[in-house]
């Protein structure tokens, strides 16, 4: 049964409860946090290492965690921040962009194991891997997670309207790639 | 009681009345409503799946992982952490300890005259001749009893005997 974010938060802020909380957290919010994450980085093994920093990054800082918003739209946003640091580390180690090493994960992404989509899949996740990192974001969020703009919103920091436009010109560049790869 | 006489009659003056429902849309919406219809129906023929997969235990393991690097992890108190955690005791003790050093009363007992020979007797205290001649007067050392005297032979024996360096040492002491 999931506990109620209010009662979860009361219960990580108190230090009596805080390791018993913070077992529930981990197990209610681990795997969305991991496909968020994953569609980002593309790689298991990287996900796994983003994922453990995220709920390390919330067991250190949750006793600061003022409720001024969501604590899921909290941790998603550490989760978000901690896989674009981890992007933008690997493709400063290779000195290109943090496009262009997206676009060399979703090359390589056939001939890994922990990948058995079909050809439309992978050609959706190369479409999605050349939008700008907005784009990609509001898009995997709308599209793959369900989120609601509201949500959005909160967790990138930005506005409904501008996110229903990134929203808008993902899927039309999605489209345009699409259709240029099957033509 | 209706008004209206039948349905025609209704008709006829909703159509003369007012037509409009009240409700706005924002500008230009029916400008763009085929893209946006078109992307929507794109949408609908898109895989709702990634793809992406892992272990079936993947999932399971994890959390005893991220258990180990948080809960598990022993804690580290800085350095500056301790010192100030200490700072107050450090300095309740040295007050303490002014207090005690300028304001005891009590005496520091003497020692007595068996303790002080213990002492030489242990070369706990050693004393140059210097400082025997200081501390005694001539008269003094006049008076002291040197009836235990040695002979010749007993004298030679302990000169040869005695290690040169002994000798040395106390001649450069003088």
């Amino acid at each position: 049964m999931l506990v109620d974010e209010t009662t979860l938060v009361e219960q990580l802020q108190d230090k009596h409860s805080k390791e018993k909380a913070f077992r529930v957290l981990i197990s209610q919010y681990k795997e969305r946090l991991y496909w968020h994450i994953r569609k980002m980085v593309i790689n298991h093994d990287d996900a796994d290492d983003v994922l453990q920093n995220t709920f390390i990054k919330v067991f250190k800082g949750i006793d600061s965690f003022n409720q001024q918003s969501k604590l899921f739209s909290w941790m998603y946003r550490i989760a978000t921040n901690e896989a674009i640091t981890f992007l933008n580390k690997k493709a400063k180690e290779r000195s290109i962009d943090i496009s262009d090493y997206q676009q060399e994960l979703v090359t390589k992404i056939s001939d890994d194991n922990w990948f058995d989509g079909d050809e439309i899949q992978l050609i959706l996740q190369k479409a999605i891997a050349q939008l700008p990192q907005k784009q990609q974001l509001v898009f995997n969020m709308k599209y793959f997670d369900d989120l609601k703009y509201d949500e959005m919103s909160e967790i990138l920091g930005t506005s409904v309207g501008a996110l229903k436009a990134s929203y808008f010109h993902a899927v039309n560049k999605i489209k345009d790639y699409i259709e240029n790869q099957t033509d | 009681m209706n008004k209206f006489k039948d349905i025609e009659d209704l008709e006829s003056y909703l159509n003369k009345s007012v037509k409009s429902t009240g409700f706005k849309t924002p500008d230009s919406y029916f400008t763009g409503i085929e893209d946006r219809v078109s992307l929507n129906l794109f949408t609908e023929n898109l895989p709702k799946e990634t793809g992406y997969k892992v272990t079936d235990d993947y999932f399971n393991g994890i959390e005893n992982q991220i258990l180990e690097k948080t809960i598990n992890q022993p804690k580290v108190i800085s350095l500056r952490k301790r010192i100030v955690t200490w700072i107050p005791a450090a300095a309740a003790a040295c007050i303490v300890l002014f207090l005690a050093l300028n304001y005891s009363t009590k005496a520091i007992s003497e020692p007595n005259n068996d303790e002080i020979f213990s002492w030489f007797e242990n070369n706990l205290i050693t004393v140059s001749n210097t400082d025997l001649a200081i501390a005694f007067e001539e008269n003094e050392l006049n008076e002291l009893d040197f009836s235990n005297s040695f002979n010749d032979n007993e004298l030679e024996n302990y000169l040869e005997d005695i290690d040169d360096t002994i000798l040395y040492n106390e001649f450069e002491e003088e």
